[in-house]
């Protein structure tokens, strides 16, 4: 009767034993996501007769501690697809399809020159606001602001995207720049980066010791914190204009006249894109769509 | 398609092997808003490619490398890399003003300039309401006025300049006296009387060939030689591209560019030569790819150090995962065989 006792507790044991090892190996292998997602939403439509959201704004905590933690903006101009692109699904043939984008051909043939094509982002991601759209994003930007200077930030073309129906046809081509957005001395009305209490907003003219968006904002369109604590807070806001008012027409023209543009934040944890903390929304332009 | 792919190979692999690292490359862009069909006329920019390869190469050989670049803002993004010793660039008058280029790029290319870079400007390059100081301080022209080829229906060209030797320089010593070439437009500044034309404040200025089919004045320059600081550049006041006017159908010979002269590739090719030569051999060359070098290695070493620390981090994260997850194997196995051994078999 003992003997049967003591095998019977010790069965119960090894089963015991065997479920917490398995409770607790599975929570060691579905290691926590590093961000929390507290706010990441873009507009559909801006400068539009009707009054509608125009903010910008991501917003994350950390869920562990991070050496490095970074939003990466990049806003693109709807320009016209290169020859050759319309009337064929390229869901196979990305690097194709790249080859007729001269823009992205030509950097990538210099970078790969010098060595460089490893810091060259290309990608596959999701439309944030287009349901089964996706987009093939060629990113430069990085390599861009290890090279040139911070006030280069708004003149150099440093990512390209190809916007693909369900159907992977390519629909429309955008061409951009490393900035929070285009032109944004004139389209911000107001820019704000959080860093737990630490709270900065920056004004378009702004004077004395008041922050400026054309001189104080991070160039390149990267906002970065070093050593992030756990439950720490990180966000970038940003509110466009209503409307376009004293906007040169030399900035019009090149920078804002556009169908749609295509606004991109990419956040990054310890250098992993966290692709659940990115968005990616094709804005229309109501000054040139309505 | 090809071609591409094999020059992509070139400066991948061959062409930074032999230079430690970074290849010395020349630019060629057009952006002449070509818009006629390909089968009546050969690729502007293509041909360009072709004839500064055949002069650069057989000049300074196979290490200084051509490429032909369709995206205006790289073009001037690549003018300050400093392992571009050299470009070709064109720009009509009637595109030019479509293309932005701010005080920032402005100031760029004339510093680039100075600092080193062989440069052959087509006809817009030298138009000031386009391209400001560059067409005073890179292309010494500072045009302002335009004009069109003498017309001349027979036999069939329509457009065409006729150009004068002005003075010898290695650029035009075996060039011909003289030649004509269709020619859409040519860009000029009212000249206050023969030869008292425009000069830059700053500079070495060499007028190589005189236009003499500009209405109402006897010669306007319509190739100078440039050279300040470390910079050497060759303007050409003409040489545009005639098409787009929608008129093929008319007149097939209308559309037509003048790099079908052998005097004007020949005169292309031996200025781009020219202007490229302090750093395509010799010591001038190996400094440069030398600084390139250094160039590369301190601003993209940084990058590389980011993305090296990713994945570390990513691997650390990995191994902690690794190890915890044999830790509890091992544990609870251990755990177990004690277990069963004092339950099931013990006594």
């Amino acid at each position: 009767m003992a003997r049967v006792s003591r095998r019977y507790i010790a069965l119960v044991m090894i089963l015991l034993v065997a479920s917490t090892a398995l409770t607790l190996g599975s929570r060691i292998l579905s290691t926590p996501p590093p961000l929390d997602i507290l706010v990441l939403e873009g507009p559909d439509s801006l400068f539009a007769s009707v009054q509608r959201p125009r903010t910008v704004s991501i917003a994350v905590r950390a869920g562990k501690d991070l050496w490095n933690l970074e939003f990466r903006f990049r806003c693109l101009l709807e320009a016209a697809l290169p020859a050759g692109v319309a009337g064929r699904a390229w869901s196979d043939s990305t690097l194709e399809l790249l080859n007729l984008c001269p823009g992205v051909r030509d950097r990538l043939e210099y970078f790969s020159s010098v060595g460089a094509r490893d810091l060259v982002a290309i990608r596959e991601v999701p439309v944030s606001n287009r349901k089964n759209h996706k987009l093939v994003l060629v990113d430069f930007g990085e390599l861009y602001s290890a090279i040139f200077p911070p006030e280069q930030d708004n003149e150099s073309l440093t990512t390209f995207a190809v916007l693909m129906n369900a159907s992977g046809y390519a629909v429309a081509y955008y061409e951009g720049y490393s900035e929070l957005f285009a032109a944004k001395e004139y389209l911000l009305e107001l820019a704000r980066i959080e860093a737990g209490v630490d709270t900065r907003e920056y004004l378009p003219l702004a004077d004395g010791a008041g922050l400026s968006i054309e001189r104080d904002l991070p160039p390149f369109g990267t906002v970065a914190f070093w050593n992030v604590s756990k439950g720490g807070v990180f966000g970038v806001t940003l509110v466009l204009k209503q409307r376009l008012i004293d906007v040169p027409r030399s900035i019009y023209e090149t920078r804002v006249a556009t169908r749609s543009f295509l606004e991109v934040v990419e956040t990054f944890a310890d250098g992993d894109l966290a692709k659940e903390a990115s968005g990616y929304w094709v804005i229309l332009n109501g000054r040139t769509e309505e | 398609m090809r071609r591409g792919w094999a020059s992509l190979a070139f400066i991948m692999f061959i062409a930074p092997a032999a230079l430690g690292g970074v290849a010395p490359v020349i630019m060629v862009g057009c952006f002449d808003g070509q818009t006629y069909p390909v089968a009546y006329m050969a690729n502007y920019t293509r041909e360009l490619v072709k004839v500064a390869e055949e002069y650069v190469r057989s000049r300074y050989g196979e290490s200084v490398y051509v490429v032909g670049v369709g995206d205006w803002s790289f073009l001037l993004d690549a003018l300050t890399f400093p392992n571009v010793i050299g470009a070709v660039v064109a720009l009509n008058v009637r595109e030019g003003g479509q293309l932005y280029l701010s005080p920032l790029r402005t100031s760029q290319v004339v510093s680039s300039f100075e600092r080193g870079l062989g440069l052959v400007g087509i006809q817009g390059l030298g138009y000031s309401p386009y391209c400001g100081r560059i067409s005073r301080e890179v292309f010494p022209l500072d045009a302002n006025l335009s004009a069109a080829g003498r017309l001349s229906r027979v036999p069939v060209t329509t457009l065409r300049h006729t150009h004068e030797k002005a003075s010898n320089h290695p650029v035009n010593a075996q060039a011909p006296d003289r030649f004509d070439a269709a020619d859409g437009m040519l860009v000029y500044r009212k000249p206050g009387g023969e030869g008292a034309w425009w000069t830059p404040e700053e500079g070495n200025l060499t007028v190589l060939y005189v236009c003499k089919t500009v209405g109402g004045y006897s010669s306007v320059p319509s190739v100078v030689a440039y050279e300040r600081e470390q910079g050497r550049s060759v303007t050409f006041a003409g040489l545009k591209h005639t098409d787009g006017f929608g008129k093929y159908e008319k007149d097939l010979t209308y559309y037509n560019h003048s790099l079908g002269i052998p005097a004007v590739r020949q005169i292309i090719g031996e200025s781009l030569a020219w202007a490229v030569q302090p750093f395509a051999e010799g010591a001038g060359l190996k400094a440069r790819m030398e600084a390139s070098s250094a160039f590369f290695a301190e601003n993209l070493g940084p990058l590389f150090e980011k993305m090296r620390m990713a994945e570390e981090a990513k691997a650390r994260q990995e191994n902690r995962v690794q190890a915890s997850v044999l830790l509890l194997c091992g544990a609870s196995g251990v755990a177990i065989l004690a277990i069963a051994y004092l339950g099931f078999a013990r006594g």
